[in-house]
């Protein structure tokens, strides 16, 4: 039996080709890894959607479900099982960034995206895409047909890195747009102003969507460990910065520190769910986050 | 080592200078790395450019303290390599060079020794010191002050290493020193000087006994000062000396006897003196004879009092004895022994001149005089310790004296002039001369050609005879003068029957005797007119005794009186003491012996105390083969060998100075007393020197706190780094 953990590691993802397949392998890694059953624990919903047993009551049996698996099921969550996620995914040139073996930011959010879609997708529920910078290049309304899959990770996977971000202008945008209630993944570096950042995603929470924000920066981003002098060329556009990275480290890691406690904090005082993610993590710690996000949700 | 002088700063190691380019290393690897840097994308530079806007300032300071850290530490490096000193150091002007002359006290005093090390060496130490750290360019001269000084180095010399080799090879004297030569000595070296800025550096123990001059000295070192300070060198005294300093020494040996002849008991008197103010000092006088150690007496000196010790010494065999009194050792060694070269003759030839020669006994002039030197009846197996030969006048004029040791002339009519001069060649050879007076002598030939206007031989003019010997009317008593003199000093003290043998002897006729007014002669006895009845001077190296009356009894009863005869034998045992009194000199006289004149420019090889074997020749003086040798400045026993044809070994000895065992110093007001208005630096031994560097003027070493500030940057260096959380070769800016 094939070893489906190793393609976690986003490095050894990245040598396969196809994100259909990179998305079925995240998936199918993860669950192998953390479940003994494929769909157990998937989420809140399913978890009550037992199978039936002599005594429990048919009235809240899932008969859609028996058309489809000849099993009974019960069906007492019917309209919250219908989830609807909308998947987010930056695309501006700062997601291209990638040091030393890691994939790029833009990569990593591809695995997450792809996986989540093909996740959703597998349960029968709607996935819609947005692929923006600082305006929406994209935009796949949601659908749970099989077939939306395969459109979902055609756009992913073609979506390249470029312009600058203006995630506040696209979040409201976005959230005028989306009509129907659902799950909002934010795929994002959020290398933008974190006041408009939040504001936008605060847009989508008074459209009383639920939120999970995937804050993905590459190791560096974090740890800035470079000691030579560097001349940084700034993405999206930005200046040339020749410095002496050794000496700026304490200074840049407080501002990096001061910018992520900023989102986290915006987050939580606004209910929405924060991953911070490192593209050198495995990518099953972006699957339990979502799904640690959604349980305490449905619950 | 070649040294270079710079604005100023002088370089030991000056090729070394180079390595300063090393310095900038650190500026180049810094401009390097500007130069050389890797280069990346970079998503997150919002934050970048806040940490840059923030910390832009304090990282330029950061590195800017750490890169000039680094290259004060490469030329801290270099320059501690190159080793500079500061050539301004002290109080000599900037730039100019300097003539430094560098006085150093050799006398006996500073080989006062104290932790293993003398006065003298701590001086030498001193002056190496100060030539070491000597700026280029100055020149140095050296001068021992003894006495007479020793200019050692007297032009200027610009060759240092080479000055402090002569003066590591200077050895202290036994002797004094004379601070008016030495001055003198000073000023002519300065004379010769071209360079305009000079210094005095007078290394000495001050000693009281060299520094404080008498009164007529004073005024002519007053003049020499005077003289010195128009030439407005600075004046640097460093005092070796202590005050309140103990010693103990032997500031006398004599013996008592004139002349030592075989057999004769003599008494060896030493002087034991303690100077300070110790109560209780004891001390352990010894006596060796040759080296064979004799016997030991221990005194008890009162506080800054002499106590003589005496011992008797009877000399058994004929020759140079060395006599040698010792103490045990003290800080100051030399003065702790003195020796006593004692030539023993066999007896002591006495050759009387008779002017009335008659062979029948006690008929001749010489008979009692004879008789009472080398008596007749005594013991034929005792030693004799003079022998007497009676010659009349007639054979004088060839006679060659040089055997004898002392002549006695008696009643002798004329001389002619080369007699004179004979007589007067034997007391330069340390021979003794006694003139008896009688009714031949013709006063007119003695006054001009023994007296000659005191030129001559004789200490006195004779003049007319007092008394009538042929009428014996009125005789005259011998008045002692309270025997103060020594050929009378026996009897001070005797009975009065004992004393009658002198003072009843009665004389009728006497020449009266008329010494010049500026006479050195001493009257040993006098007649009771008050006339001289008997005059001692010393003449050349010998003594002439002058009698006024007869030496037999045509003119006085004095020969059958029982004093005449040890009176005699004094009278002659002095007359001849030249002999021995010419083997025992002072530390830093010259010695003068006299030979044969068929020794004349016969070579001599003198041993000195110190083992260095100094060649000379004897010179032809008056008719004689003269040694002459001015080398005794240590105290000890000097052997001369002089070669053939004379071929014979003759020993001297020379003893220091006393005064030069007085510990009392000049403190500073005494030293400003001695120096009146001339400004005068003084400073206290080695350690003031080294606490006031700027007393003489002299480099200032600067490798050392180069070094320490080395440390010390290598150590900020590190705090920095690792403050600032720069690695070792890191050392950039930033630029935005």
């Amino acid at each position: 039996m094939e070893n489906y953990q190793k393609y976690l590691d986003p490095r050894t993802l990245a040598s396969l080709e196809g994100l259909d397949l990179q998305a079925r392998l995240v998936v199918e890694g993860y669950v192998a890894g953390m479940h003994p059953s494929p769909y157990h624990g998937f989420s809140v919903e399913f978890a009550e959607h037992r199978e039936y047993v002599p005594g429990d009551d048919i009235r809240h049996v899932d008969w859609k479900v028996w058309s489809k698996t000849d099993k009974l099921y019960l069906k007492q969550y019917e309209e919250e099982t219908n989830l609807l996620l909308y998947l987010l995914l930056d695309v501006s040139e700062s997601m291209d960034y990638a040091s030393g073996e890691n994939v790029t930011k833009l990569q990593y959010a591809r695995f997450i995206a792809a996986a989540l879609a093909y996740m959703i997708l597998e349960q029968q529920d709607s996935v819609g895409l947005v692929v923006f910078d600082d305006a929406v290049r994209r935009y796949l309304k949601p659908a749970g047909q099989p077939s939306q899959l395969k459109e979902v990770l055609r756009v992913i996977d073609a979506a390249p890195a470029r312009e600058k971000t203006d995630m506040g202008a696209v979040f409201h945008d976005l959230a005028e747009r989306f009509k129907k209630r659902g799950v909002v993944v934010v795929l994002s570096d959020l290398l933008d102003d974190p006041a408009r950042v939040i504001a936008g995603i605060k847009h989508f929470r008074h459209r009383r969507h639920e939120v999970v924000v995937f804050h993905i920066l590459d190791p560096a981003e974090v740890d800035f460990p470079f000691r030579e002098t560097t001349l940084f060329r700034g993405l999206e556009g930005g200046a040339e910065i020749l410095t002496d990275p050794h000496a700026l480290r304490e200074a840049y890691q407080d501002e990096v520190g001061k910018f992520l406690r900023e989102i986290e904090k915006g987050c939580r005082m606004i209910d929405v769910d924060y991953v911070p993610l490192r593209t050198d993590q495995s990518l099953d710690v972006a699957l339990s986050g979502y799904l640690a996000s959604r349980s305490a949700r449905i619950r | 080592m070649a040294a270079r002088l710079i604005w100023g700063l002088g370089f030991a190691n000056a090729p070394l200078l180079y390595g300063l380019a090393a310095a900038a290393i650190p500026i180049v690897i810094h401009l390097l790395n500007r130069r050389k840097f890797r280069e990346t994308s970079w998503a997150a530079m919002r934050f970048l450019l806040a940490a840059i806007r923030k910390n832009q300032r304090r990282i330029r300071i950061e590195n800017w303290l750490l890169l000039l850290t680094r290259t004060m530490v490469l030329v801290f490096l270099g320059l501690a390599m190159a080793k500079p000193f500061l050539e301004s150091y002290g109080a000599v002007l900037l730039g100019r060079r300097t003539h430094r002359v560098f006085v150093i006290d050799a006398s006996m005093s500073m080989t006062y020794t104290s932790a293993d090390k003398s006065r003298f060496d701590q001086a030498k130490d001193l002056a190496g010191r100060l030539l070491k750290e000597s700026r280029s360019g100055d020149a140095v001269s050296v001068i021992l002050m003894g006495e007479p000084p020793r200019v050692v180095i007297g032009d200027p010399s610009p060759n240092l290493a080479e000055a402090r080799k002569e003066i590591e090879a200077l050895e202290p004297t036994h002797g004094r020193a004379d601070p008016r030569t030495t001055l003198e000595a000073v000023e002519r070296v300065l004379e010769a000087s071209a360079i305009p800025q000079k210094e005095l550096v007078f290394l000495s123990d001050l000693q009281s006994a060299t520094w404080r001059v008498g009164e007529t000295g004073s005024d002519e070192l007053k003049r020499v000062i005077s003289r010195l300070e128009a030439r407005r060198p600075r004046i640097v005294f460093v005092d070796l000396g202590k005050s309140g300093g103990e010693n103990r020494a032997l500031t006398t040996l004599e013996i008592d006897a004139p002349v030592v002849t075989v057999g004769m008991t003599a008494h060896i008197r030493a002087t034991v003196r303690s100077f300070g103010s110790a109560q209780g000092v004891s001390a352990r006088a010894r006596l060796s004879d040759d080296g064979r150690l004799g016997p030991e007496e221990t005194v008890e000196i009162p506080p800054g009092e002499a106590v003589p010790v005496v011992f008797r010494r009877q000399f058994s065999t004929p020759g140079e004895h060395l006599i040698e009194v010792s103490l045990d050792d003290d800080p100051l060694m030399v003065d702790n022994r003195r020796r006593l070269v004692v030539p023993v003759r066999e007896s002591l030839s006495v050759l009387l001149v008779d002017g009335h020669y008659k062979a029948e006994p006690y008929q001749a002039e010489t008979d009692y005089l004879a008789q009472a030197l080398e008596p007749s009846e005594e013991d034929p197996g005792r030693p004799r310790p003079i022998r007497v030969e009676v010659i009349s006048e007639s054979r004088l004029a060839n006679r060659d004296l040089t055997p004898y040791d002392a002549v006695g002339l008696c009643n002798v009519a004329r001389f002619a002039p080369q007699e004179a001069s004979a007589l007067d060649q034997f007391l330069r050879q340390g021979g003794g001369v006694v003139v008896f007076g009688g009714d031949q002598v013709s006063a007119e030939n003695y006054n001009q050609i023994l007296f000659d206007e005191g030129r001559g031989i004789l200490p006195a003019a004779l003049g007319p005879t007092v008394g009538d010997a042929a009428k014996k009317e009125a005789g005259f008593l011998m008045n002692a003068l309270n025997y103060r003199h020594p050929i009378v000093a026996e009897f001070g003290g005797e009975s009065d029957t004992v004393t009658a043998g002198l003072t009843q002897a009665i004389t009728w006729q006497y020449h009266k005797l008329i010494p010049p007014k500026d006479g050195k002669g001493t009257i040993a006895l006098a007649f009771d007119d008050g006339d001289p009845a008997v005059i001692e001077a010393k003449r050349h190296r010998g003594t002439v005794v002058l009698v006024a009356t007869s030496a037999d009894i045509g003119w006085t009863t004095w020969p059958i009186h029982k004093s005449y005869p040890p009176i005699m034998q004094q009278i002659f045992l002095r007359a001849a003491a030249g002999r021995l009194e010419q083997r025992n000199i002072r530390v830093g006289e010259p010695f003068d012996q006299s030979f044969p004149a068929s020794g004349v420019a016969a070579p001599v090889s003198i041993t000195t105390p110190s083992g260095k074997t100094v060649s000379a020749k004897l010179t032809a003086v008056g008719g004689l083969g003269q040694l002459h040798f001015e080398q005794t400045d240590l105290a000890g026993r000097y052997e001369a060998r002089i070669g053939p044809p004379l071929s014979v070994v003759s020993s001297f000895a020379a003893n220091p100075d006393p005064s030069e065992s007085d510990p009392a110093k000049l403190d500073r007001s005494g030293l400003a007393a001695v120096f009146g208005t001339l400004n005068v630096v003084y400073v206290t031994g080695s350690n003031e020197l080294a606490l006031d560097p700027g007393s003489v003027g002299h480099r200032g070493e600067l490798h050392r706190p180069l070094l320490e500030g080395l440390l010390i940057l290598l150590l900020l260096e590190s705090l920095l780094a690792w403050k600032f959380g720069r690695g070792p070769s890191r050392a950039r800016g930033a630029r935005t």
